[in-house]
């Protein structure tokens, strides 16, 4: 019965495992195990047997519902809330590289996108009706893990590709053209360290869509 | 079995029902209620899992039925629904739906000699 199991597992593969899921899960496999053990008590092979069992299952996207109604208003909310909260952070990370050119541009911007999300927070925080804050949407939960993976995979490959672009900058004239990287005191060495650095302050684009993830799970409405 | 959209189409809007009256009769499990449908129908429809999966748990929110998860039996343990009074009610209310839906569609489609 190993191989159904496994089939089953397969099949759910992409899901989280809650209570529901598995009880999913446990209902699927043993439904699977009765037709085949019906299907080979009328004497047709077991390969055979599963093969149909398996093809009259089909996929499993019909079973789970991934919309799952969440309180669409206040979990915009507390996103906001969350945002404005990572931004301040990098802002306050930034305050010291204004030194650097490229660190105060940084700063700069990260100042204007958190008065930008503070207001549009205090806009939203502001509406207190009853009917607003019980409002509910779905929202696709498989497709947001989808979009988190996605958001964490683009950052890395970002990360990796600007690392590469400033040690060319950096030690390509070095590899290249046999001249050195010069460190002539603190400031250069400080540029050339935050010129890393820097780049790393986007970290918090994929920390909100886990944050958005956990949001909708803690706003979905229970019946 | 007949496999054309419309057959489904009109197949669905009472698989609910006619998982409810099998469950009348008793408790069942999954791939039982797809063989006794399969049965009742003289061998001409087969319930598919999804659809069976998805129309359980909308019946079981709607409190039409509940479920329980068996003895260990040879097969192993299995999930078992049982249809409660407001299953029945269900049962009944779509039953005269279908009734009165059935003659309706028969005179609106039916096709008279003369005009």
């Amino acid at each position: 019965m190993d191989d159904l199991k496994r089939y089953v597992n397969r099949l759910f593969a992409g899901y989280k495992e809650t209570a529901e899921v598995r009880e999913l899960k446990a209902e699927v496999l043993s439904n699977l195990e009765a037709r085949v053990a019906d299907y080979t008590g009328e004497g047709m092979p077991r390969g055979e047997a599963v093969a149909r069992a398996k093809s009259n299952l089909g996929t499993i996207d019909l079973l789970i519902s991934h919309q799952k109604p969440v309180r669409i208003n206040r979990y915009k909310v507390e996103l906001l809330q969350a945002a404005l909260l990572y931004t301040l952070i990098a802002w306050v990370l930034t305050v010291p590289l204004r030194l650097i050119p490229s660190g105060a541009v940084v700063n700069t911007v990260l100042m204007f996108v958190l008065v930008g999300l503070g207001v549009s927070f205090l806009i939203l925080s502001s509406r207190k009706s009853e009917t607003y804050l019980k409002a509910v949407a779905p929202v696709d939960q498989k497709k947001m893990a989808q979009c988190r993976k996605i958001a964490w995979l683009v950052w890395t490959l970002f990360i990796a590709a600007v690392a590469v672009f400033i040690s060319a900058k950096y030690f390509g004239s070095d590899i290249w053209f046999g001249r050195p990287l010069h460190l002539d005191g603190p400031y250069r060495f400080a540029q050339v360290v935050v010129s890393y650095a820097l780049p790393f302050i986007t970290v918090v684009l994929p920390l909100l869509f886990n944050k958005a993830g956990r949001l909708a799970e803690k706003y979905e409405v229970k019946d | 079995m007949q496999e054309s959209a419309a057959f489904s189409e009109l197949v669905r809007g009472s698989i609910d029902t006619i998982i409810l009256n099998v469950l009348l009769r008793e408790d069942n499990y999954g791939y039982q209620i797809i063989k006794e449908i399969y049965r009742k129908s003289g061998r001409e429809f087969e319930l598919k899992e999804p659809t069976l999966y998805s129309s359980l748990r909308r019946l079981e929110k709607q409190k039409a039925l509940e479920s329980y998860w068996g003895e260990e039996s040879q097969g192993g343990r299995r999930k078992y629904y049982r249809i409660t009074a407001v299953g029945k009610a269900l049962l009944d209310e779509n039953y005269r739906a279908w009734q009165s839906v059935k003659s309706l569609i028969d005179r609106l489609t039916e096709r008279m000699e003369e005009v």
